[in-house]
């Protein structure tokens, strides 16, 4: 266990932080990290989408770009070594866009046998990935008495619950779309959804009792996720080039 | 159940779809006649209906001009250029 310095305002309390010298340097480089990553997926996915206009690849360009977001806000708040006025106001914007982040790409997986062109399919995966976040948003904000604002530890739970079951629900379509594609060397993604989920799970576990162990699992495994997609990307972006050679005649 | 078969089937080969009607067009349109449609539905093999359906996606998408004769937009011959590794893409994020 390490010793934890708890932060308070009139509106918060903010998540302690941990106290131990190699915490801001390692956060921050990780939140670094894993936003360039990120942000090198959402853009593989935008050239994706471009060239084959499916637009259920559209979920994960804009997924991904809010996961992007989330860790420039993060590193951020590392960097301006959590200043308590900046924290308040961007600990908000940083879960939503995580959260929303995740339910873009759950969306994409949802609607990806559903795609008919006939039909207004942006305003289904839109409102598919904000009716959840407006659920969590009612259930963070109204429900408690006066819009009395629950402490910071407790609405990140509800946010990391949320992220577990939506990134639990992606990891069950990709398993079950791999499996069934027999195709055992296409796992590194489903893979790759599993070191997400840990990840925030890690992530629940350090709100909920703060220990170095969580706290590293965490952002590592959010790096080492984000790296298996870029790894996959690359691969794809590398691939059969004779057979490339055969469709242009 | 039967429907959701038949759009899951439909959806799985979309793809491929594209691919043959695009590499059809660009077949047709070195010959002299250049690519009618009649000849397209012929070599995609497909209903004149859904082949109708097909082309008007694929002009919603750029990929094809559609006049008498068809005929593949710079975007059209990019898609048949990265046509496999859109197809390995899709494959591996588990959206097959």
């Amino acid at each position: 266990m390490v010793e934890a310095a708890p932060i308070t305002t009139s509106k918060v309390q903010l998540q302690p932080l941990p106290d131990f010298d190699f915490a801001d340097p390692f956060i921050f480089s990780s939140e670094v990290i894993a936003a360039i990553l990120a942000f090198v997926v959402a853009f593989n996915f935008y050239r994706f989408y471009r060239l084959s206009g499916f637009v259920y690849l559209l979920g994960l360009v804009i997924g991904f770009s809010f996961i992007t977001f989330a860790e420039v806000l993060l590193a951020v708040d590392v960097w301006l070594e959590f200043n308590p006025e900046i924290f308040n106001m961007l600990f908000w914007m940083r879960l939503l866009s995580l959260s929303y982040g995740f339910s873009f790409l759950a969306a994409s997986y949802y609607y990806k046998r559903r795609e008919d062109d006939r039909t207004p399919w942006m305003m289904r995966i839109g409102a598919l990935s904000v009716i959840p976040i407006m659920i969590m948003i009612a259930l963070v904000v109204i429900l408690p008495p006066a819009f009395d604002f629950p402490p910071y530890n407790q609405v990140d739970e509800y946010f990391r619950v949320f992220n577990l079951v939506i990134l639990g629900y992606v990891f069950k379509s990709t398993l079950s779309s791999i499996v069934e594609q027999g195709k055992k060397e296409f796992m590194y993604i489903p893979a790759a959804y599993a070191i997400l989920w840990l990840g925030q799970y890690s992530a629940l576990i350090s709100g909920l009792e703060l220990n170095v162990g969580a706290v590293i699992a965490q952002h590592t495994a959010k790096v080492v996720g984000l790296a298996l997609f870029v790894g996959v990307l690359s691969q794809v972006m590398r691939a059969r080039k004779v057979a490339k050679t055969e469709t242009e005649g | 159940m039967v429907g959701q078969d038949l759009q899951r089937r439909e959806r799985r080969h979309k793809l491929q779809i594209y691919h043959d009607i695009l590499s059809a067009i660009r077949e047709e349109a070195m010959t002299e006649d250049g690519a009618k449609p009649t000849r397209i539905q012929h070599l995609a093999n497909m209903s004149y209906d859904k082949l109708s359906r097909y082309l008007d996606e694929l002009e919603a998408k750029q990929m094809i001009n559609k006049a008498n004769i068809l005929s593949l937009t710079e975007h059209g011959h990019e898609f048949l250029r990265e046509y496999l590794k859109i197809k390995e893409l899709i494959e591996r994020m588990g959206l097959e």
